[in-house]
């Protein structure tokens, strides 16, 4: 009996111990994501200050994807999964992945990068703030094409979470890939050369898979044909997604892995 | 004796075989204005970066305000301004939305001295929340409790005196006088972004100033003014580590002056 009121008194000291922990972290990761917000405030407003960034991030993929669109609605191919695959890849390589990498190549260049490491900013809250706009923008354009896929003949999907998972594991391969990428790309008027092999990587491998039926493990290894893949089976219903789920799981580990051992905040002397 | 702000002990760094900083010991207490003086390729800039924690020392212990600058960078943020050699700003910001974007990311508290339309202010015992500065705890008007500590001058002629000149009115105002302000920072000349980087490091009072030629760009004047403006620094207990060239610059306003080989 004499157990009972230490184990509520250190059931109580462990509870309160609780609290005031989650409400210290609680209150470090509010002021956190508010300083995040305050960089991606200022990165939204270079972003659209820039008519490069504006024409090849904001606009091109729109219009790639609605002239999408506008063909699969004449010819027949490339409607549902396709479809939503090509538009998932023109935003995932033009706005997260080339517009990231430019931008990262651009604060690089002008020592903004290593200065944001004397701030108040732990390193996944100055990745969040820098890649933010980018995320808002690939959101938005996706929102976008979505309202307008009906009027061009695309059905709704008869399962969402293959889609869901294709966006985040595709955003994050997109944001890692940027950061390699970036190591690589001295000035941000290199990055439409830098970039080039992980776009062809998200696109070719989407356009190579809309000619074959299935995809082997060999194509399945291109990121972009994974995520056609799974956007596909989210409009087929019963076709298998695991291969394509984890190779998408792969590549972004070994991408992530990439990106820490190959990222600079400081431009090569 | 104040408090011991800075300090380093054997510090040593090197880029692959050249060693850019041997052997350093050094000391900077609270209220104490210290100058390091050396040619090119002596490795002030480098032993600066190593006391801010962007840099790991290869050699020896470095301790900024009791903590290691390299584990507790963030920690550190509000209390510790470091200003590069060179300025480094987004160019197409504005000087306002700048000096908006880089006090903020330094979750500092705001003082009398910053821009009247730039400031910021965090409520006691809340870190996260930003407000404008309006009502200090004590209820006392932030215009009136300005005007009262700057011996009735007030905090909008005070700002601007400090920060961009009496000469430079205009320009100071353009420069700093918050939304207002629709120049972008890659129209700036080199001195003003150096006005404007000075600017963001004395914003909220840092106890800690760690400046790689700050005065190098600015104008006799400018240069003055700055001067006098660490000296009230250093009045008010900042500890303060700066680089320069200059000697004579460095034998007017340091207490103590340390010679890089």
């Amino acid at each position: 009996m004499t157990g009972r009121p230490a184990l509520t008194r250190a059931g109580a000291l462990v509870s309160g111990l609780i609290r005031v922990v989650d409400v210290a972290s609680a209150r470090s990761l509010a002021s956190d994501l508010g300083h995040a917000l305050v960089l991606a405030r200022a990165e939204s407003l270079a972003l659209l200050r820039s008519p490069l960034a504006v024409v090849n991030a904001v606009l091109s993929p729109v219009a790639l994807g609605a002239g999408w669109l506008l063909l699969s609605e004449r010819t027949g191919r490339g409607t549902d999964g396709d479809a939503a695959g090509m538009l998932l890849i023109f935003v995932l390589s033009f706005v997260t992945y080339a517009g990231a990498t430019t931008a990262l190549a651009a604060r690089r260049a002008d020592l903004v990068l290593i200065r944001l490491r004397a701030t108040a900013l732990p390193t996944a809250g100055i990745v969040l703030g820098l890649v933010a706009p980018f995320l808002l923008v690939s959101v938005v354009q996706l929102g976008l094409l979505a309202a307008v896929a009906p009027a061009a003949g695309t059905s709704a999907p008869q399962r969402w979470w293959p889609l869901v998972f294709a966006f985040a594991f595709g955003t994050l391969v997109a944001v890692a890939l940027a950061f390699a990428t970036a190591a690589f790309t001295s000035a941000p008027e290199l990055a439409q050369l830098t970039t080039t092999p992980g776009v062809l990587a998200f696109a070719g491998g989407a356009f190579a898979l809309l000619n074959l039926p299935d995809a082997g493990w060999p194509l399945l290894i291109v990121p972009g044909a994974a995520l056609t893949e799974l956007t596909r089976a989210a409009w087929t219903g019963d076709a298998p997604v695991w291969p394509a789920v984890l190779t998408l799981v792969v590549t972004a580990a070994a991408t992530l892995l990439l990106t820490a051992r190959v990222f600079r905040w400081e431009p090569r002397r | 004796m104040n408090e011991i702000a800075i300090a380093a002990h054997g510090l040593s760094c090197r880029y692959g075989s050249y060693e850019a900083v041997r052997d350093v010991d050094l000391t900077v207490h609270a209220g104490e204005l210290v100058c390091l003086v050396g040619a090119n390729g002596s490795g002030k800039s480098t032993l600066l970066s190593v006391l801010r924690g962007l840099r790991r020392p290869d050699a020896g212990t470095v301790r900024l305000l009791g903590l290691d600058p390299a584990r507790h960078r963030t920690r550190l943020a509000p209390h510790v301004s470091f200003v590069a050699q060179d300025s480094r700003f987004t160019g197409a910001l504005t000087a306002a939305e700048t000096f908006h974007l880089w006090v903020g990311l330094q979750g500092r508290a705001p003082t009398e001295e910053d821009p009247p339309r730039t400031r910021v202010r965090q409520s006691p015992g809340d870190e996260s929340s930003r407000t404008r500065f309006r009502q200090p705890s004590d209820g006392e008007s932030s215009r009136r409790r300005g005007r009262r500590l700057l011996g009735g001058e007030s905090s909008r002629r005070r700002g601007r005196r400090l920060l961009g000149g009496e000469s430079s009115r205009r320009r100071g105002r353009r420069l700093l006088g918050g939304e207002s302000s629709r120049t972008q920072v890659r129209q700036l000349s080199g001195g003003e972004r150096r006005r404007l980087d000075l600017a963001v490091a004395l914003a909220g009072h840092p106890r800690v100033l760690l400046l790689d030629e700050p005065t190098a760009g600015l104008d006799p004047e400018a240069r003055d003014e700055f001067a006098a403006t660490l000296r009230e620094r250093r009045a008010a207990g900042a500890a303060i580590l700066l680089t320069t060239h200059l000697a004579n610059e460095a034998a007017a306003l340091a207490d103590h002056v340390l010679t890089l080989p």
